[in-house]
């Protein structure tokens, strides 16, 4: 189930992920330059930062906030896509204080500016390192499509759920929560 | 600890942010890296007024190993070693971390032989490690005898799981589905024993060191943190449970077995460095209760699923969490489908739960600063990664 408070986050999707196969209960896509907005809801909600992951796909990076309350099993993912050339968002710093240190660290290995961020140096990485080493060579970079299970992509709507008729089960699952 | 000429400090690229205040007796101490509080390798600048701390920066980096970029570029197999090496005091945990994700990627199912046999040896891990935190604490503020005592049990210990795992420290026991090998016929009764021997053990640390006025002069009321500052530093593990808040992955997430058995999960409301100490001096009887629970109902059976020799997992991502020694140790796995991740993210705990320290340390002694950083237990391979 989707809880209420997503609505106000202003998702541009959400997807429900299966915590038995995921580890995660919600995936919420967000635009960049609204993450500030949307992470507040989540504060207000009383959600802890767990990490902040960033990843290169062929779309540009997608940075992934892990959140979850302290007790039980809600694990939610909040996605932001921004391009390769000039990639920049707000930083949630203000919002997440621990967030700092995570944003520095996709900062050191992706080159993601974080617009807002009060420490925007280098962390791990030496300041004279020249390079950001986790991001791919253009021929190795995939993109969502195929990274990420039908079902996801369904809800998402990057695919059509008959698009691929091999795989009943997912299809058969992805078409209901669209009906819903 | 030297004090830097902030002529000097301005020619060293990390400070050059960090200047002097604008008053003359303000002095920059640049704490570590070779400093013994800060076990080697972190480096805090300080900002003193007089004894009193204005500002701290950690500066990270000094065992920095990229394992995130190593993950990409091994196969699934071959990045298992290295999580021995991430956290080397709770290698059995982040082990578990990245297998679990894993598994849950390619969807794995872990036989239950295999699974208690996990809880028993993360568990005997686990009191490995906060019995050598108890020890260095203990060290870095000022008391030497504790760390012998400390090690003295240990080594029954690293005994049990060297004949288990093959190696003393940074173990890579597990495998997807599964445990490399299984464990001795005299496996249970040695940690059976073990857990005697601990058990008469701690009284006399209670009596000796939790009880000590000086301990307790050096702990209480230092370094107070609250709930509401854990969770939006996502400080996890006994630093939160030290802020009141009785939250452990073992219970708030369960994994493998574990609501299988019986345990208390240990809290208190003070949020000082003593809390946090008692947290993890509570944690010692609780894995050992674990401990004697896995070994006494342990099931025969096979000690590992069949897992294909180049796993393929198909396309997708999972995470996996798991309650380590310093808090809540997050693996996170994207596969395209091919025979290496996509991307392998690790969340260290001690990663967290360090960048809470700025905050505690505003306005305390130098010398009380020294006993936050400890009772954050901090391992500076994992935060470094």
């Amino acid at each position: 189930m989707i809880p209420a408070f997503v609505a106000k986050m202003g998702p541009v999707c959400s997807a429900p992920m299966d915590h038995a196969t995921t580890g995660m209960t919600l995936s919420i896509t967000v635009e960049a330059q609204n993450i500030v907005d949307a992470i507040t809801v989540l504060d207000a909600e009383g959600y802890m930062l767990e990490d902040v992951m960033a990843s290169d796909l062929q779309e540009g990076f997608e940075i992934t906030y892990h959140f979850s309350l302290l007790d039980g099993i809600n694990r939610l993912v909040v996605r932001a896509l921004v391009p390769h050339e000039a990639p920049r968002l707000p930083s949630i710093s203000a919002v997440y204080p621990g967030a700092d240190w995570h944003e520095r660290e996709c900062y050191d290995f992706y080159g993601i500016d974080f617009a807002g961020h009060p420490n925007l140096y280098n962390l791990l990485l030496p300041e004279n390192f020249g390079s950001h080493p986790l991001v791919k060579p253009e021929k190795a970079r995939k993109s969502l499509a195929d990274l990420m299970p039908l079902g996801y992509l369904v809800d998402c709507g990057l695919a059509e759920p008959e698009a691929e008729k091999p795989k009943p089960a997912k299809v058969v699952k992805a078409a209901t929560t669209e009906d819903a | 600890m030297q004090a830097f000429d902030p002529k000097t400090l301005a020619q060293d690229p990390t400070s050059v942010r960090f200047e002097p205040g604008p008053t003359e007796d303000k002095l920059i101490l640049s704490m570590g890296p070779q400093h013994p509080s800060t076990h080697g390798v972190l480096r805090i600048l300080l900002e003193l007024d007089g004894e009193y701390i204005v500002r701290a920066e950690p500066v990270l980096g000094y065992v920095h190993r990229m394992h995130e970029w190593m993950g990409q570029e091994k196969t699934y197999f071959q990045f298992m070693p290295n999580m021995g090496r991430v956290d080397y005091l709770h290698a059995m945990a982040w082990n578990w971390a990245y297998a679990g994700s894993v598994e849950r990627l390619a969807g794995i199912e872990v036989p239950e032989r295999a699974e208690y046999i996990r809880v028993a040896v993360t568990e005997l891990n686990r009191i490995s490690s906060h019995l050598l935190w108890w020890g260095a604490y203990l060290l870095d503020l000022g008391a030497f005898t504790p760390i012998m005592y400390a090690f003295d049990d240990r080594e029954f210990l690293l005994d049990i799981l060297q004949a288990v795992t093959g190696s003393r420290l940074t173990y890579s026991y597990f495998t997807f589905g599964g445990v490399y090998n299984d464990v001795p016929e005299d496996f249970p009764k040695r940690c059976l024993d073990f857990v005697k021997l601990l058990r008469s053990r701690l009284p006399m640390y209670r009596d000796l060191v939790t009880d000590n006025v000086i301990l307790r002069g050096r702990c209480e009321g230092i370094g107070e943190m609250d709930v509401e500052l854990a969770r939006r530093y996502g400080a996890t593990g006994p630093v939160l449970r030290g802020s009141g808040a009785a939250v452990d992955t073992r219970r708030a997430e369960p994994y493998s077995v574990y609501p299988r058995f019986d345990f208390p999960i240990p809290s208190y409301p003070q949020g000082d460095a003593m809390a946090r100490y008692m947290v993890r001096m509570d944690e010692l009887e609780t894995s050992c209760s674990i401990i004697e629970q896995a070994v006494s109902t342990m099931p025969g059976g096979p000690i590992a699923a069949k897992a294909p020799k180049t796993l393929k997992p198909p396309k997708g991502e999972a995470c996996y969490a798991v309650e380590g020694a310093r808090g809540k140790i997050l693996v996170h796995v994207r596969s395209d489908g091919g025979p290496k991740p996509y991307r392998v993210k690790l969340r260290a705990p001690g990663f967290s739960n360090l960048s809470v320290f700025a905050e505690l340390a505003r306005g305390t002694l130098l010398a009380d600063a020294v006993s936050i950083l400890g009772s954050l237990d901090l391992v500076i391979p994992e935060i470094d990664r």
